[in-house]
């Protein structure tokens, strides 16, 4: 029996297996998604854990043709999905000076042809795995690959079995001539569009239900290939057609090159309708969160479905019907986000600063907040004065304010007299709303110097906000929350205590932090860039005036282009997810293009920093360069410079990069 | 299945002088010298040599230079061909060098390669060692960079999701590695695609071993590593490390599934992992690399510690030392 704590730990056949139908919350843009209509490549673009191979799993022959599929969805035969993804590191080795360019392109060529077929022909015993479709469909027994051999003068033998062998011997012969190549063992090459075409052909004369089904090939990992692949596949994308369609996906920023071999380009729109994965569900991702959570629950544990609004049925259909029930019925969003609420609860910031006046260690590091402040000053008032148990948040952020020295004590204390009697307040008026503007940032200001895990990084909302529409790092915090769990205290539905949830966040980003390091070629750059701006705005955020609370990105003059090296970086950034980028919200120079840089909300856990997007920092090209490729010393000095503390005893966590 | 052939002669020394060092006719050495172990046994080797040849392999392009040239492979056959005695520099050399020597080497029909070694006083110690939160851990060494799973032509093997395969990784203080094979791999299923990881114990140092293994338990815990996939061999030695792998290999290797090795540890390991390599390939149950080729950072360690000569028989009989060779302590 699954207990609470295991429900979003994947099992094995979750993780594994490529017929992902039983556990597929269908998302909530896919009635937006032209992948079964499509007339023209599909370009699927998302970042590591958007959920993107997931999706294309959903639309490939083992989910689409699963048995666990209703037997009266499947009339009749279509649309096929065969899924591809490159094995990188072997088709990277197709370069070189062994062999002239050429071969290697044939190379590469037969690869893709005698993998895609070998797809071509799972997919028929997918159609046909129930003994209902058998019938309606079947013939697999009479099928005849013979005449092939007359085509391309490679044996394919006669039944469905002989073919998949034969397609597996060319793979080995192609290793083995790739291995050791002798003259004589060079293989006979398959060209995709040939060969597959013609095995379609076949099909479709053999198999009468195949006659106006369209095969969809989905090649992942496309960014990882060679320049020269990347055009050969452009190629395909752009002149897909008939019942053989190509279409890529890939992380942002994945191609190399636009051209195909004949140098043709290829344009968005006229050739290839581009889907960003993290732009669609970024859109709708709260309650979409929501859903998988509780279908997870529900799923795994059935007994809990009466205490929870949603129908597991409902989240699998695609139909409009189903998907508009979710999108537009207030009722049911309203009663999906309760409920999520109530699973990872959270505290108002008026809780958190009540916490903070009621837990001794916190409110000893207010105290000194207000000490430092009154300092600045001359007067007889004291910390006292400021601490005040019916006013937490005005106490908290008093805190701050007593540091900026905008103000005087005797000011803010009056403030603070007026909001006591229901007056109208500089803590409480909408144009310099003191509490509204600071109170987030000084509350995560003194759980970070306490050392103390902040609520504010508790919650579902949090939750939502942390995992900027990236599903893998969603249900990554909800598994690390739901394992704290205490089994004992479960009544009804289980609940997430606020401080346990604030720990797993903060666990979390270091797990995710150190998975930069294998992001790529330039992994161990990207880990120093984040350590870099991680440091700077966890200092940031730990100065006790929070004059610019909650900075968490930076802009960038876009006056002239940016070097090389420094776009290769970005880019790679991007490409992994560790920044966003995005048009400056608000313009400070005007006339001056910049652009923002969001540091992904994931790692703020471990930065204690905010991950809501508020403040940025402007940075330059060169600053930028330090923390990509700096030396450690040089990073060091640049963090010192940006959060005023040259020559203040900070111990940074920076690291050395290459 | 074959059985082991190679035979192995290992002498080492906390110094060593132009004396005991056996003359050779080519002597292969790295581009890069990046710390002072590689600093100081190009100095020394130098004089030693008939001739010295920079090697360079380029992950990006696939090509081996050799004394900057393109055409690599076939390069150092002709420089081979006639010759009778090689070392390999294999402090400033990677994977791919050393295993594009060794090939030339037994294709030339060698009697047998010297290989030398030099293991560092320590390792640059790269991690936030101040870490005012205490959340890096102080472990963290940043040795090498840009790391890039990339096939090397004659030991690659092409890999599908339904692929069965046994996978060996020889781990070094960088989990980072290992983290990113599995993500190009798309964390395989281990039902069908098994692995070992291979920890250098005893370590180069008392101690060191705790760097690979606190760096690591995540990795292998989340992986689905159990005790009975970890194996250890002595960090210094080539020799164990490639009887290891024809251990493994005669345990997990078949004709249905793919031995694949990526040795992301020691030079030592790395070297026993080129070793194996070359002796099964193009066998029945086949084997391939598995490898990131990365790029050394500078003053990735400090000092020199112990010098390690090998002198590997790639046939048999044995070729009879070289008059000037040093009488070898291990004769295996």
């Amino acid at each position: 029996m699954t207990e609470v704590q295991d429900l979003f730990r994947r099992n094995r056949a979750e993780e594994f297996s490529r017929d992902v139908f039983a556990d597929f919350v269908v998302p909530p843009f896919f009635g937006r998604l032209p992948i079964r209509t499509q007339t023209k490549a599909l370009v699927i673009e998302g970042g590591r854990g958007c959920g993107k191979t997931t999706l294309l799993n959903y639309f490939c022959h083992p989910t689409m043709f699963s048995p666990k599929q209703p037997e009266a969805s499947i009339r009749e035969v279509s649309y096929v999905g065969l899924y591809y993804r490159a094995d990188t590191n072997f088709l990277a080795g197709l370069q070189g000076d062994e062999h002239p360019d050429k071969v290697y392109l044939n190379a590469f060529k037969h690869s893709l042809s005698y993998n895609i077929a070998m797809e071509l022909a799972e997919s028929l015993e997918s159609i046909n795995c129930t003994d209902e479709r058998r019938d309606k469909f079947g013939r697999l027994e009479s099928l005849d690959f013979s005449e092939l051999e007359e085509m391309f003068g490679i044996s394919f033998g006669r039944t469905l079995a002989d073919f998949k062998k034969s397609l597996e011997r060319l793979k080995t012969r192609l290793a083995m001539w790739l291995n050791n190549p002798k003259p004589g063992n060079t293989p006979d090459f398959l060209t995709p569009e040939i060969f597959l075409t013609q095995v379609i052909r076949l099909l479709q004369v053999q198999l009468p239900y195949l006659a106006d089904v369209r095969f969809a090939v989905f090649i992942d990992e496309y960014e990882n290939l060679l320049e020269y692949q990347q055009q050969y596949i452009n190629g395909l994308l752009k002149h897909g057609r008939g019942a053989l369609l190509f279409n890529i996906a890939m992380k942002h920023n994945g191609f190399l090159t636009r051209r195909t071999l004949t140098n043709e380009s290829l344009q968005q729109i006229h050739d290839f309708i581009l889907i960003d994965l993290e732009h669609e569900q970024e859109k709708g991702f709260e309650l979409f969160a929501a859903e998988v959570m509780l279908f997870k629950l529900v799923e795994g544990i059935a007994a809990l479905g009466a205490h929870v609004p949603i129908d597991p049925a409902l989240l699998r259909r695609t139909d409009d019907e189903s998907l508009r029930i979710r999108c537009e019925d207030a009722q049911y969003r309203k009663q999906v986000l309760n409920c999520a609420e109530r699973l990872l609860p959270k505290m108002t910031e008026r809780e958190v600063a009540v916490q903070v006046l009621a837990n001794k260690k916190l409110r000893t590091r207010l105290a000194e907040n207000i000490a430092d402040g009154l300092k600045k000053f001359s007067t007889s008032l004291t910390v006292e004065d400021f601490i005040r148990d019916d006013m937490p948040e005005a106490s908290v952020v008093s805190g701050c304010l007593l540091n900026r020295r905008r103000e005087t004590p005797e000011a803010i204390l009056e403030e603070m007299e007026k909001l006591k009697l229901g007056e109208l307040t500089k803590f409480g008026r909408k144009s310099s709303d003191w509490t509204q503007n600071n109170l987030f940032g000084a509350l995560l200001q003194i759980y970070a110097v306490a050392r103390v895990p902040c609520p504010l990084y508790a919650g579902f909302d949090s939750f939502v906000l942390i995992s900027k529409g990236n599903l893998r790092h969603f249900l990554e915090l909800t598994r690390r929350a739901f394992e704290t769990i205490d089994r004992k205290t479960i009544k009804d539905l289980p609940q997430v205590d606020v401080e346990a949830q604030a720990e797993v966040v903060r666990q979390a980003a270091y797990a995710f932090l150190n998975e930069v390091r294998g992001a790529g070629t330039a992994g161990n750059q990207l880990y120093g860039m984040v350590l870099t701006l991680g440091a700077i705005f966890r200092q940031k955020q730990r100065a006790v005036e929070q004059s610019e609370p909650e900075i968490n990105h930076f802009s960038v003059s876009r006056g002239a282009e940016f070097s090389e090296a420094l776009a290769r970086f970005l880019a790679e950034a991007i490409k992994w997810s560790v920044l966003f980028d995005e048009p400056e919200t608000k313009e400070k120079n005007p006339g001056v293009p910049t652009r923002d840089y969001i540091l992904n909300p994931i790692f703020a856990g471990h930065f204690q920093i905010s991950f809501r997007k508020r403040r940025a920092i402007p940075l330059t090209e060169q600053e930028l360069m330090i923390m990509f490729a700096g030396k450690l010393e040089d990073k060091d000095r640049m963090v010192r410079t940006k959060v005023g503390a040259l020559n203040a005893n900070l111990s940074l966590e920076l690291d050395l990069g290459p | 299945m074959r059985e082991p052939k190679l035979r192995f002669e290992s002498q080492e020394y906390a110094d060593i002088t132009q004396a005991q060092l056996p003359a050779c006719e080519l002597l292969f050495q790295g581009t890069d010298i990046v710390d002072d172990r590689g600093a100081a046994v190009t100095a020394l080797l130098a004089s030693s040599a008939g001739t010295v040849v920079k090697l360079e392999y380029v992950p990006g392009s696939s090509q081996l230079l050799v004394g900057g040239k393109v055409n690599g492979k076939r390069l150092l056959q002709d420089m081979i061909k006639g010759v009778r005695n090689i070392r390999i520099e294999a402090t400033t050399l990677g994977m791919a060098e050393i295993i594009r020597v060794l090939q030339a080497a037994d294709e030339e029909g060698l009697n047998y390669v010297d290989i030398v070694y030099v293991e560092p006083e320590s390792y640059a110690h790269q991690g936030p060692v101040f870490s005012e939160s205490g959340l890096l851990p102080h472990r963290d060494f940043s040795l090498t960079s840009n790391h890039q799973f990339k096939g090397l032509t004659g030991f690659s093997h092409e890999y599908q999701e339904s692929t069965r395969a046994h996978h060996v990784f020889f781990l070094g203080f960088e989990p980072w590695r290992v983290e990113h094979a599995f993500e190009q791999r798309d964390n395989p299923d281990p039902k069908i695609y098994t692995r070992t990881a291979v920890i250098g114990v005893p370590a180069f140092t008392p101690g060191w071993e705790n760097n690979v293994f606190a760096s690591h338990t995540e990795t292998l815990q989340t992986k689905g590593f159990t005790a009975g996939d970890i194996r250890y061999c002595c960090a210094n030695s080539a020799r164990e490390a490639y009887l290891l792998l024809w251990d493994l290999w005669h345990m997990k290797g078949d004709g249905e599934q793919v031995f694949f090795v990526s040795p992301l540890g020691t030079k030592p390991h790395t070297i026993g992992a080129a070793l194996f390599l070359l002796e099964t390939r193009g066998q029945d149950a086949t084997t391939a690399l598995y490898y990131d080729h990365p790029k050394r950072n500078s003053n990735r360690s400090k000092r020199v510690r112990k010098w390690h000569l090998w002198r590997v028989h790639l046939r048999q009989p044995p070729a009879q030392p070289a008059s000037a060779a040093p009488s070898m302590v291990t004769v295996i």
